[in-house]
């Protein structure tokens, strides 16, 4: 959440966001749903702009939660596993990664939302740690563990909690959230409810806000559930037969667009009894099945040492950050960052309007090459996670996730293409440094360069023919 | 040291249809890109005299591999060697000095062929369609492989290759016998084929494909192959309705009597050593040429053996990245031979279903109603190429395999939901069938892969 957002918050919330966890989020909310209920819409707001506010921040939750747990799955796993939980390790990586995938739909199913009531796409969010009063609790990227798995819990958590939880173990889990300063952690779902209030209200959003010509440029379930969905697919890992559930839903009625959060939220949240009592059904049940069997402190260790809030080289670390100082691991995380810059530039290309000559169909072509990113991401993240952190060599690296300068996004297919050819010549650069070529992974980096150098070729064609109809062509390679 | 045993290896071969008078030459398929084509990388190869029957050299061929001769395709024509196991443990090669120990030479060994190519039977039911080829020898004279029927016009063969007792010599002592297939001809039981049915009865025209290859007798009393129509019974093939016909007023394929010369069967060597009579067998066959020879299926017979033999889960032992890596690689090997958009489903120039595909066989099975299998948008080949490029770049990182979730289950190959359709392998080319599962035993090796890229020491310790 950008800082200057916070004034429209303080104006919303009567509540201290530094209020101690029992009073905050109850007031917090009552004030908002307050201001919901009323007739006028927020200072300097029109309700259709306060809506597309709550989506912004929405998305930027999301988004957070979504790369959160991709961090904290990663982090399972290592030598130092038992054996005899090597099984279970396994299966907890998948649920966790299987999460994240679903926070990927609701990111998307968000920003069809936005798309759908004619405002930009909302792919920026601060880096870690950040806090805000509507985030659920500051935001960081740590390894897996009871304190992290508890505010996970608390975050997707029912209003009610369900029967078999015993007030011991709610207690455990809350206060294990709370962590030594007792910061409030907030549910999502409160947000979404909201939400689903105002958008579903036509008295507050005409019908004449919506736009339904978005619809073919919103982010689909077939192209991007990749298979996952319905409740149905099942899992490889033993036990999970219905995740991930990867939503992904489109709008092109109001009804749509409440049916769309009202399913997000639902994803999070064990909607109703009979979801409280299963495993797999929302991500507060799956998240409390790994709680109830992960490592108490000392046990046994799950995850790799893999720090909070790794940066990577550039600016000094901020407070709570990581710096990544040894030197091939550092030129990774810049590499890891450019990947990760790329893909939010693809999937914000997916969204650009449909253009003359063709756009339309390299819809797929963006598609496929932000899937193929996710694959270079965790593939750089498993590189960072072989590598120390530092000189001490105690801890490893891991994926920074750090925001590039802007999201301001290019106004023309082509300088879409433009743009993702540059953020290809500017990663040849460093995977051609002799610290990455000559290091222990240089396989893996002339593997990547040769995918590169064809994808910047067939991109360089793309850029031209938006463009430029006739003459030769740059032969050059990124 | 005496001869306990024989043994034929490889026990398995499969030759490859081709007219040319050169036999394919020998190579090797090798990884130098790891995302470009594989490498034909030229192998030693036998040379054999034509005139001796023995083998003259053995040389490294001048690459690139010549897979045709003009418009002639060069057959692949494998060797079959007899092995001798000599004890408990020691498997070797049956040359002519460990025949003489024996008190033995080389005209001692007895080869026996056994073909048979029975197409026409299978859909016929008709024992007279049954083809079948034997023949014997101890001599080193190229010997015809002749296809008979019951229901072949008199004096008339299906020829299904020869085989050679190689002569063995000084310098090259073993023994081993060459089989090379037919060259890949149709026969067929009708100068004139019917194309058509009209208004006035069948539109005929002259057949070319089988000009002065008619060796099926119509006439015979049990001679129904020309003509022949499935008749929808469980007894069909499935898919039915494979083989070269035209569609008559009802729609069904109605059959031309066409023969190919592909044939399987058994190679047999017998010796009589002592009292003993030793013998040992192999299993052959002759299928098409392959015409894209620097790719592989991401499912091959090898795949099944393999299951067949060790079960359908592998030790940890056994499990490797570059395994995983490449059933990945065949995976990108198809797709980057499929024509994606079309096989999809996806519309072309207007127009739905133009091609023989899954899409349209879920429809014509199953009366799915018609759909493109993946969102039309996704399948533009050169895209999903580099997704797949995307996946065997992220491979070599190190990082443990993602897609165990994505890949269909053997249960689940009739699964015509938009998920089920979904997984991975996702098409084939032409196919008619129901969707591509790989092995049990192949899932198992990409499951247990993640384990063990997860937790490395562990792995490292076996």
């Amino acid at each position: 959440m950008r800082a200057r957002n916070e004034r429209y918050l303080s104006s919303l919330f009567s509540a201290s966001p530094k209020l101690p966890a029992s009073l905050k989020i109850e007031m917090t909310m009552l004030a908002a749903a307050k201001h919901a209920a009323s007739e006028a819409p927020p200072a300097e707001f029109t309700w259709r702009e306060f809506a597309v506010f709550l989506l912004t921040t929405a998305a930027e939750i999301e988004h957070s939660l979504m790369v959160q747990y991709l961090y904290a799955g990663w982090s399972l796993g290592g030598p130092q596993v038992p054996e005899e939980h090597h099984e279970a390790v396994a299966k907890w990586r998948q649920i966790i990664l299987g999460i994240a995938k679903e926070e990927m739909g609701h990111l998307a199913t968000v920003q069809n939302v936005i798309r759908f009531l004619g405002a930009p796409l909302a792919l920026d969010r601060e880096d870690y740690p950040w806090d805000s009063v509507l985030a659920p609790y500051p935001f960081a990227l740590e390894r897996l563990t009871r304190a992290t798995l508890a505010k996970y819990i608390v975050t997707e958590s029912p209003e009610i909690w369900p029967d078999d939880v015993s007030v011991a173990d709610r207690k455990e889990i809350e206060k294990l959230a709370a962590g030594p300063d007792k910061q409030n952690v907030n549910r999502v779902g409160a947000l979404y409810k909201k939400l689903i209030e105002l958008i579903g209200d036509p008295s507050k959003l005409a019908t004449s806000e919506f736009h339904p010509e978005s619809y073919p440029t919103q982010s689909s379930w077939d192209e991007y559930a990749r298979g996952y969905g319905k409740g149905a697919r099942g899992s490889s890992v033993g036990g999970t037969t219905k995740t991930p559930d990867v939503l992904v839903m489109r709008a092109a009625s109001r009804a749509d667009a409440v049916a769309a959060l009202t399913a997000v939220a639902e994803q999070g949240e064990a909607p109703d009894k009979t979801a409280a009592q299963d495993d797999e059904s929302s991500h507060f049940r799956r998240f409390l099945t790994i709680f109830k069997h992960f490592p108490k402190d000392g046990a046994w260790e799950a995850t790799i040492p893999v720090p909070s809030n790794p940066v990577a080289p550039g600016l000094p670390a901020a407070t709570g950050q990581s710096q990544i100082e040894d030197a091939q691991a550092g030129l990774w995380a810049n590499i890891f960052n450019i990947r990760y810059r790329m893909l939010l530039s693809y999937l914000a290309h997916t969204h650009s309007p449909p253009g003359e000559s063709g756009t339309t169909r390299r819809q797929g072509v963006v598609i496929n090459r932000m899937f193929g990113e996710m694959y270079t991401l965790r593939a750089v993240a498993s590189v960072l996670s072989r590598l120390p952190l530092n000189a001490a060599g105690e801890q490893r690296a891991a994926a920074p996730f750090q925001m590039p300068y802007s999201l301001q996004l290019p106004e023309s297919d082509a300088a879409f293409w433009r743009l993702h050819v540059d953020l290809l010549a500017a990663c040849r650069t460093l995977l051609e440094d002799p610290r990455i070529s000559g290091g222990d992974h240089s396989e893996y980096a002339t593997t990547l360069l040769s995918l590169d150098a064809t994808a910047a070729e067939e991109m360089r064609l793309y850029a031209g023919a938006s463009t430029v109809r006739t003459g030769p062509r740059h032969k050059g390679v990124a | 040291m005496s001869i306990h045993e024989i043994r034929i290896l490889p026990p398995l071969a499969i030759a490859r249809l081709g007219s040319s008078e050169e036999p394919l030459e020998n190579y090797e398929l090798v990884v130098e890109d790891p995302l470009g084509h594989r490498e034909i990388r030229a192998a030693e190869t036998l040379r054999v005299d034509a005139r001796t029957g023995e083998i003259s050299e053995a040389y490294q061929p001048a690459t690139p591999i010549k897979f045709r001769d003009s418009k002639r395709i060069r057959p692949v024509a494998p060797f079959l060697e007899i092995f001798a196991r000599t004890d408990a443990d020691t498997l070797i090669p049956l040359t002519v000095d460990l025949l003489a120990a024996e008190g033995l030479n080389p005209g001692d060994v007895k080869w026996s062929v056994s073909l048979g190519n029975l197409k026409a039977f299978r859909r016929t039911g008709v024992e007279q369609d049954k083809v079948h080829a034997s023949t014997s020898f101890s001599d080193h004279d190229v010997h015809p492989i002749e296809g008979r029927c019951d229901n072949f016009l008199a004096g008339k063969i299906l020829p299904l290759g020869s085989a050679r007792y190689i002569r063995p010599n000084a310098a090259f002592p073993e023994i081993r016998l060459r089989y090379t297939p037919a060259a890949g001809l149709v026969y067929g039981a009708s100068e004139r084929r019917i194309t058509a049915m009209g208004v006035n009865g069948p539109i005929t025209e002259a057949d070319d494909v089988v000009k002065d290859r008619i060796i099926y007798d119509t006439t015979k009393e049990h001679a129904t192959w020309l003509g022949y129509v499935d008749p929808g019974e469980p007894t069909d093939t499935n898919p039915g309705a494979i083989y070269a016909g035209y569609a008559n007023e009802k729609g069904a394929q109605v059959s031309w009597g066409y023969l190919d010369d592909e044939c399987d069967g058994i190679v047999e060597a017998e010796l009589q050593v002592g009292f003993k009579t030793l013998r040992a067998f192999a299993r052959i066959g002759a299928g098409p040429p392959a015409f894209a020879p620097d790719s592989l299926p991401i499912r091959t017979v090898a795949d099944e053996i393999e299951q067949a033999l060790f079960g359908p889960e592998v030790r940890l032992a056994d499990v490797s990245a570059e395994r995983v890596e490449d059933i990945v690689r065949r995976a990108y090997e198809t797709v980057r031979l499929l024509n994606t958009a079309v096989l999809n489903g996806n519309p072309v120039d207007g127009r739905f279903g133009t091609e023989s595909m899954m899409s349209l066989q879920d429809s014509n099975d199953f009366h799915r109603m018609f759909a493109p299998i993946m969102a039309t948008t996704l399948v533009d080949n050169l895209s999903v190429v580099a997704l797949h490029q995307s996946i065997l770049t992220a491979l070599k990182s190190g990082t443990p395999p993602w897609f165990v979730d994505v890949l269909r289950q053997p249960e689940e190959v009739g699964d015509l939901s938009d998920k089920g359709r979904r997984k991975m392998p996702a098409m084939m080319r032409g196919a008619d069938a129901r969707y591509l599962t790989l092995t049990r035993r192949q899932i198992d090796l990409i499951r247990r892969s993640v384990t063990r890229g997860l937790f490395p020491a562990r792995s490292a310790e076996e």
